[in-house]
């Protein structure tokens, strides 16, 4: 009986330890993504073509013009590599020909055990990516991929890119098939990585071709752009803009990396987003600077990106936009810089649920629709309730039991005390009924209940109000925790009781142990807190 | 005897969590937020499970990334959904999704091979 208790107490425990280990994928993410990378060989293969030296360096090395390099820079120093390994090369027990026979499973399980007879195991915990020589075949899995041995920088960072829950790129272009196992418009945004291998690479000095970079919708979705860099177009009330964007690849120019353009009152995840581009560093590979712009919206409820081209020809990016309320018109590239003029009408759009009023022309207060319609059949009524001849208040007196409407200062419609009244209530209320842009958050919107922790410009995890008021209290509290003078951990060592939040990386704000693990804690639950997946 | 071995291990899993979160406090340390996954002791997913997840090179990215390599092409590229396919069905047919192309760079003519699904090239001097 009691066996059984402890024994139930200790699958509880290894439960807990296994969603512990197992829960943290997701995003917003800033932190490390520690992979195992396997190099494995037949029985009868030759001598491999590069050593561990070699995709240590492509893979994990900084400074190198691989990998980690490429992540860095497009993540903005989120993300990094750390506790990753390179491990081989390991000798199957199958030669060539039969690894060829194997299935897809086999092939990685040939390679994870020649590794295990090597005296290596994966880490619970790790991605897993596995490299033969020679190659057989090429795929990838919910935190794994099996590459060749001549992989370039573009392709792991295409991986990379799944291992951290990046999805492929799309185009809007219909006629557009890559593959026939690829969607209608699936790897045909050759300006973001997540396209590869149909993308706008360029030449490293050692590891073939890397990049480009991320369009701005994947970088946004994965939480790394500062909230002040980001613009939520008509979100202050504006109609209309002139904008200066900063290349997305160059955050030290000024100026907006990333614009948002609602337009869609029913889906807050359904916007245009518009984004600069300079052709150098892991864009060089573009032919010219670009602006370009995209449509987010979600696919069986997933968001996705689609960048629009124009039809026909040479389906370039297209550089001016007129759909759904929204102009578009790229001025000029300079440099590090873009401006574009935006105009939208969604400030006068109503929030889901309401409706324009239209009593009279030009009226936009947003009603509920069956205002709306009594507005209409008053309208419908009007001549019917106005004193024959007129009366005290001109020709537009009302019969006995109704009076003037007063929706506009010149509405003159003939109403009952009611509905006069709901037109009162309708304009005081005006305001919160419009303008849904207030409302369009992007990709690391908040469940019901949540708000951003904001423990820096680019911290989007979802935490209880509470905390994000600690958070605050903490970071203003931020001189008084640190030791007066430095100490062993350099400037910013911790008074005695306090320890380094580390809410992301380099976040060495003193806080005690309880709120460190309550950071570790919000930063596990990321995703689950989000409003969209 | 299992009965207390059990027991150990639950008090010693339970005291290192808790020496953990002593030291914790003691001075700070780097730890960063990691993202894993759970790899299977055993692969046996599902063929749906695995993704190609990447798309094919079309001939006129090729066509920039050969000119950036200095490669002047002197047949036009061009690639098929069949010659994608074969890279994926490698066991059962030759590597004919290859694509042999004649370029000339440096002032020299010879022939390349390119993988039509990573744009890798191959030299055929």
């Amino acid at each position: 009986m009691r066996e059984g208790f402890w024994l139930r107490r200790l699958a509880a425990l290894l439960a807990a330890l296994a969603a512990l280990l197992g829960t943290a994928e997701g995003r917003p993410f800033r932190g490390s993504v520690p992979w195992s990378v396997l190099l494995c060989q037949f029985s009868d293969s030759a001598a491999p073509r590069h050593d561990l030296a070699y995709y240590r360096d492509m893979l994990f090395n900084s400074g190198t013009g691989g990998v980690t390099d490429f992540w860095n820079a497009v993540s903005y120093g989120s993300l990094n590599f750390n506790g990753s390994e390179v491990r081989g090369w390991f000798r199957e027990t199958v030669t060539l020909a039969q690894s060829q026979a194997q299935d897809r499973n086999g092939r990685v399980n040939s390679c994870v055990n020649a590794a295990r007879a090597g005296g290596y195991n994966v880490p619970s915990g790790n991605h897993l990516a596995i490299i033969t020589d020679p190659d057989v075949d090429l795929f990838g899995w919910n935190g794994g991929a099996f590459l060749p041995w001549n992989l370039d920088v573009g392709a792991f960072g295409h991986e990379g890119g799944h291992g951290i829950g990046l999805n492929h790129s799309f185009s809007d272009d219909p006629t557009y098939r890559n593959i026939d196992w690829a969607a209608i418009g699936e790897y045909d945004d050759p300006w973001d990585v997540m396209s590869y291998a149909n993308v706008w690479g360029t030449p490293t000095a050692r590891f073939g071709f890397g990049g480009p970079g991320l369009n701005a919708f994947h970088v946004d979705r994965m939480g790394w752009l500062p909230r002040g860099r980001i613009m939520t177009f008509g979100a202050d009330g504006s109609t209309s803009a002139t904008v200066t964007l900063a290349a997305l690849n160059h955050p030290e120019a000024s100026g907006m990396l990333l614009v948002r353009l609602p337009f869609d009152p029913a889906d807050p995840f359904h916007y245009y987003t518009v984004e600069y581009r300079r052709n150098d560093g892991w864009d060089a590979g573009f032919a010219a600077s670009i602006v370009l712009l995209h449509e987010i919206k979600a696919r069986d409820g997933v968001s996705y990106s689609y960048l629009l081209r124009t039809r026909g020809g040479d389906r370039a990016p297209v550089q001016s936009l007129n759909a759904n309320g929204i102009t578009v018109q790229v001025l000029g590239t300079s440099g590090n810089s873009a401006t574009v003029r935006i105009t939208s009408n969604y400030v006068q759009r109503c929030l889901q649920g309401y409706v324009w009023r239209e009593a009279a022309p030009g009226d936009l207060v947003c009603v509920t629709p069956q205002v709306r319609q009594q507005a209409r059949d008053d309208n419908a009524q009007a001549n019917n309730r106005r004193q024959p001849g007129g009366g005290a208040y001109g020709p537009d007196t009302c019969r006995q039991g109704f009076v003037w409407r007063e929706a506009t200062p010149a509405d003159h419609v003939c109403v009952t005390g009611q509905v006069r009244q709901q037109a009162r209530d309708d304009n005081a209320r005006a305001a919160e009924r419009n303008n849904p842009a207030r409302f369009v958050y992007g990709p690391n919107t908040c469940k019901q209940g949540y708000v951003w922790r904001e423990a820096d410009q680019r911290d989007w995890v979802c935490v209880t109000g509470q905390i994000r008021q600690q958070t605050a209290n903490e970071n203003a509290q931020a001189n008084n925790t640190r030791q007066p003078g430095g100490g062993a951990y350099g400037p910013d060592t911790c008074r005695q009781g306090y320890v380094w939040r580390e809410a992301f990386p380099g976040d060495h704000v003193c806080v005690t142990g309880q709120s460190r693990q309550q950071a570790r804690d919000d930063n596990a639950q990321a995703q689950n807190r989000l409003a969209s997946p | 005897m299992f009965r207390s071995s059990v027991r150990l291990a639950v008090l010693l899993a339970l005291c290192g969590v808790a020496q953990a979160q002593t030291n914790t406090l003691a001075q700070p340390i780097h730890l960063h937020d990691t993202l894993q996954v759970v790899q299977p002791a055993v692969f046996n997913l599902a063929s749906d499970q695995f993704e190609n997840r990447i798309g094919m090179i079309s001939p006129e990215v090729m066509q920039r990334k050969l000119l950036l390599l200095g490669y002047q092409p002197l047949t036009p590229v061009v690639f098929t959904q069949k010659m994608a396919l074969g890279k994926f069905q490698l066991t059962k047919v030759a590597p004919s999704y290859l694509q042999t192309l004649q370029v000339q760079k440096d002032g020299l003519k010879f022939s390349i091979e390119i993988d039509p699904f990573t744009g890798l090239i191959k030299e055929l001097k």
